[in-house]
């Protein structure tokens, strides 16, 4: 029964009181048929009344042990309050995954103390790209992207879809594989597809992690700055990648001016936080050095401070802030909490998707002191995103997969196969 | 609540006709020499009630695609069916005779599980890769339990801590996740067909069949004594013969699950031993012939879906084995005996389960029978503990007398539960047993193959998906229509249901004459419970949206929209004049 319901909301109680009297008025209270027989039997008989007056002196008052306390409940909600564990008094700037720089790819550069020596990736691997493939490579691409993104049979409620054209209008919300899973699926099994080209030697030097939580605390200009970043996939290397330029490389090109706004601007100051930074991995896992880290972006989950759509800057920002935290907290892992001077550089490669578009980026960390102008980190990225395909679902009932790029997982394979002998 | 007003065609099955086509009389004159008499068929209730139902069993099996096969089963109920939840973490106690009951399953439990895993062959090449990937594997385990630090232990900014029971549980999923791609990556050079292995982590697992042979309800027995005196005449049911008011009655069984991991391939695993047409084994299958509420199990509407864990057209639909989690059995409290039994019982029921749907999507169905047998291999585990099973589908059949007479039954041999290590202490795996390590490797090393000489599909057309379908309409129609069933999404108005005030108040004494809402019991409406799923209006087809073609027709077929339910309006209407 539904516990909503709204019991006598259409009865007139004037009228329904009015009825009853009608209905009864000639009604005489008969005696009952219980009585009548103990009557008959003459049994003694008590009042109602007299009964209760009598049992109501013999009641002894119940005792309550004051001592006990109410059960705990099964299910503890976490109070965001003083007692929290990661509560802070001062607060502190603390970028997570839901939220973007407002200036884009010139704040992250600032902020981050970071430069591009030139477009696209750099040279080594550039060049790599398209070398190695396996057998019947864009065939089983296809089948991966259609197996993961079309016939899974997942069906959960999705986010809400909007027209920006009638924002009042609201569209039957649709069930299907959620953008989360549709990026775990397709980049699992890519890479299960790099993993068997050659089992023993992948086996030996890479190893996966999932949701991996790296988080890191950088000190500029005196601010201590938190950023707090889940690489959704983490592929770890047996052997460090090698620098591909020297450390002083960048310390000719200067930071973009943002002025007159401040690095920290749009980033919400917070006071829950960890005060030391994280790495994932225990140092004595064999295969340790963070190789290419996978990062999703939700578009229901990232959003703008103040609610405007996200722009193309910001989404390839994200890939430079993402990677640098991955780094950073590994190499605060190995060189202390405190380390500015790295005494090598450190190099990540990185691909930040919406599951449509992919867009693929090389750091190489080389300080992690942010105001420093001799040594300063590079970043390489291509200048925009590459689209995987152009449409990939049901289209009047039949799964279609429009204009598939072989160029996306070529780039995939060359940064698996990095630093492999 | 407002009346609820519909057309009924009644619970009775009727054929669904089409709205365009006419009965026409056989132009075919018979001579009279040679009358053709109609067959001489059984007369008594019983079989009569048969008869109808396997009208619709016809009629299923008549559709040309999955999707029509499997949408046929929601179409006669318009607010789903009432049928008992089975889900894959939750195990009531001393559940293994019904578990075994409802799917029709002879156990074995033996260590060396069944004969196909004790080849010499065989078990030299697992052993071989075994001693090759244990330090990898130990890794692994150590990885997961100690040298990996989770999200969910770090990210405290949630609104809720985890408990224990969902700590360990994603500790197994990703311990499994791991191992497969260890095992897959070790492997590939020594079976080259795991190339050509899909591995779906977290895969929806839904399946629906017919349980019969269980004892009607007290409800259902007064309800069935009603309709031998019924004088309704706007219930178009019949009348029930007494003779058949205590006849067993049907369960709906949905089972949800949700493995951790399940490995496909393009063609079936062989089968470990042919199908038996008269089994010795089936008379050993427990009856367990009591209601399902009173063993502890729950009943609700729901749409009929059957799931494998992808959709029709996936070129990779056979299973080749599935690993579950057992960390629900720590939770329980029914001592370590009865939580064998519930590993039993989960292994069987998703066993079961997935190759149902494997079945389906085969042209198959709870009503018409495999042709030939479908194995898999399925492993329980919460890290330590390992259970295998290997389990053999020979029959789908189970509705109605099938449950108890059926003269085959499906077969799952099961091993005893293993450690595969017994801690992790000061950085080391201690006490591994390789010997759990080589039954998972050999799991792997059952290559399947292509069935020769079997035809894989007798029951559906040359086109058996709805993609293949021509007629465009349709097609988007029905695709979308399927895909509306199997999220089951609730239906904007609740299924109308008599509160129990409603029934103390104004059923059974009219204590409330001055309520003057009329409710839809009162009404000479049939129950809600006979409504069909296409019992519906017409759709209304705004002017805006009607297209060019649509104006050539006569108003009644332009301003609705035309419905495909399954096996019906497969052409198009031609334009008038043509």
């Amino acid at each position: 029964m539904r516990i909503t319901e709204v019991l006598y909301h259409k009865i007139n109680r004037y009228r329904a009181w009015k009825l009853n009297w009608v209905l009864h008025k000639r009604q005489k209270v008969k005696e009952s048929r219980d009585l009548l027989h103990i009557k008959k039997l003459e049994y003694p008989t008590v009042t109602a009344e007299d009964f209760l007056e009598k049992a109501r002196e013999e009641v002894v008052p119940l005792e309550i042990d004051s001592e006990i306390q109410p059960a705990e409940p099964l299910l503890q909600t976490v109070k965001f309050d003083s007692s929290h564990p990661l509560y802070q008094s001062d607060p502190c700037f603390c970028l997570d995954d839901s939220n973007v720089l407002l200036e884009g790819l010139a704040q992250s550069k600032l902020l981050l103390n970071t430069v591009q020596l030139e477009e696209g990736l750099p040279k080594q691997i550039e060049d790599s790209v398209g070398t190695r493939a396996i057998p019947f490579q864009d065939t089983r691409v296809k089948r991966v992207l259609m197996s993961s993104q079309i016939f899974d049979a997942t069906q959960v409620l999705l986010p809400k879809r909007k027209d920006p054209e009638r924002p009042a209008w609201d569209f039957p919300r649709d069930y299907g594989i959620d953008a989360k899973r549709k990026f775990h699926l397709t980049i699992s099994q890519m890479l299960q597809l790099c993993n068997v080209l050659d089992g023993k030697t992948s086996l030996a030097h890479r190893t996966q992690l999932h949701d991996a939580y790296c988080c890191t605390r950088l000190v500029k200009d005196g601010t201590p700055v938190q950023i707090r970043n889940r690489a959704d996939i983490l592929v770890t290397s047996k052997d460090p990648i090698a620098a591909l330029v020297s450390k002083k490389a960048g310390s000719s090109i200067p930071l973009p001016d943002i002025h007159p706004l401040h690095f920290t601007v749009s980033i919400p100051k917070q006071h829950f936080y960890h005060n030391e930074s994280i790495f994932p991995l225990s140092k004595t896992f064999p295969k340790p050095h963070p190789h290419t880290a996978f990062f999703h972006y939700d578009p229901s989950e990232v959003k703008n401070l103040y609610e405007e759509p996200v722009t193309e800057s910001q989404f390839l920002s994200r890939t430079l802030v993402k990677a640098f935290a991955v780094a950073a907290s590994r190499a605060q892992q190995l060189y202390g909490d405190d380390v500015k001077e790295l005494p090598e550089p450190l190099t990540l490669q990185v691909v930040h998707t919406d599951n449509k578009k992919f867009h693929f980026g090389v750091l190489q960390l080389n300080t992690l002191d942010l105001i420093s102008p001799q040594e300063r980190n590079i970043f390489w990225m291509l200048p925009s995103a590459i689209h995987l395909f152009e449409k990939c679902g049901y289209e009047t009932g039949r799964p279609t997969l429009q204009e598939y790029n072989p160029e996306v997982f070529q780039r995939i394979l060359a940064f698996y196969f990095n630093g492999m002998p | 609540m407002s009346m609820i007003l519909f057309r009924c065609r009644g619970a009775k099955w009727i054929r669904p006709q089409s709205t365009v086509c006419s009965k026409r009389l056989s132009s075919v004159a018979v001579p009279a020499n040679q009358p053709q008499y109609p067959p001489i068929v059984e007369e008594t209730p019983l079989a009569q009630k048969l008869r109808r139902k396997k009208q619709w069993h016809d009629w299923l099996r008549s559709h040309d695609t999955i999707e029509e096969k499997l949408f046929e089963l929601n179409m006669p109920k318009y607010y789903g069916w009432n049928s008992v939840i089975l889900r894959d973490d939750a195990v009531p106690y001393n559940f293994l005779p019904w578990a075994r009951f409802s799917t029709r399953t002879h156990i074995e439990v033996s260590d060396a599980i069944n004969p196909l895993y004790s080849d010499s062959l065989l078990d030299t090449k697992a052993s071989e890769i075994a001693s090759e990937l244990k330090s990898e594997v130990e890794n692994v385990i150590l990885f997961e339990w100690v040298e990996m630090r989770r999200r969910q232990d770090l990210d405290l900014y949630k609104e809720r801590a985890l408990s224990d029971f969902e700590s360990s549980d994603l500790r197994t999923r990703s311990f499994v996740k791991h191992l497969n791609q260890v095992l897959m990556a070790g492997m590939v050079d020594q079976a080259k067909y795991l190339n050509m292995v899909t591995a779906i982590p977290d895969p929806r697992i839904d399946a629906f069949w017919f349980l019969g042979g269980i004892n009607p309800s007290k409800e259902k027995i007064e309800e069935r004594k009603r309709r031998t005196k019924m004088t309704n005449i706007n219930v178009k049911k019949s009348f029930l013969d007494p003779s058949l008011v205590d006849l067993p009655v049907n369960e709906p069984i949905q089972f949800y699950g949700k493995p951790i991991l399940q490995l496909q391939t393009r063609y079936p695993l062989p089968p470990v031993e042919d199908l038996k047409e008269n089994d010795s084994r089936a008379a050993g299958v427990p009856h367990v012939p009591y209601e399902p509420t009173l063993i502890y199990l729950e009943k609700q509407y729901r749409r009929a879906t059957t799931v494998p864990g992808f959709w029709p057209g996936e070129q990779h639909s056979f299973g080749m084995m599935s690993f579950h989690s057992s960390s629900f059995l720590d939770s329980r409290p029914f001592g370590p005996e009865d939580n064998l039994e519930a590993a039993h019982c989960t292994a069987i029921l998703t066993s079961f389960s997935w190759l149902l749907g494997q079945a389906c999507y085969q042209g198959f169905s709870t009503f018409h029978d495999v042709t030939y047998p479908l194995v898999t291999q399925t492993a329980m585990t919460n890290g330590k503990d390992w259970s295998f099973y290997l389990y053999q589908l020979n029959t789908t059949l189970l509705h109605t007398m099938n449950s108890t007479e059926n003269p085959r039954c499906n077969v799952c041999w099961a091993s005893n539960p293993m450690k595969l290590f017994e801690d992790v202490q000061d950085g080391r795996v201690i006490g591994f047993n390789e010997n759990v390590l080589k039954q998972i490797i050999k799991m792997y090393l059952i290559e399947p193959k292509e069935r020769e000489g079997v035809e894989m599909r007798p029951y559906l057309s040359d086109k058996p998906y709805v993609a293949d379908i021509e007629y465009e309409e349709r097609r988007d129609w029905l695709e979308r229509q399927f895909k509306h069933i199997t999220s089951n999404r609730p239906r904007k108005q609740e299924k109308p249901e008599v509160y129990a005030w409603e029934k103390i108040f104004r059923i059974r004494f009219n204590d409330l004459p001055q309520l003057n809402n009329r409710k839809w019991y009162m009404s000479q409406q049939p129950p809600p419970d006979c409504r069909r799923y296409d019992d519906h209006p017409p759709v209304y087809k705004p002017n805006a949206l009607r297209t060019e073609e649509d104006q050539k027709y006569c108003h009644r077929i332009r301003r609705v929209y035309r419905m495909f339910y399954p096996g019906t309006n497969k052409e198009k209407i031609k334009p008038p004049g043509t």
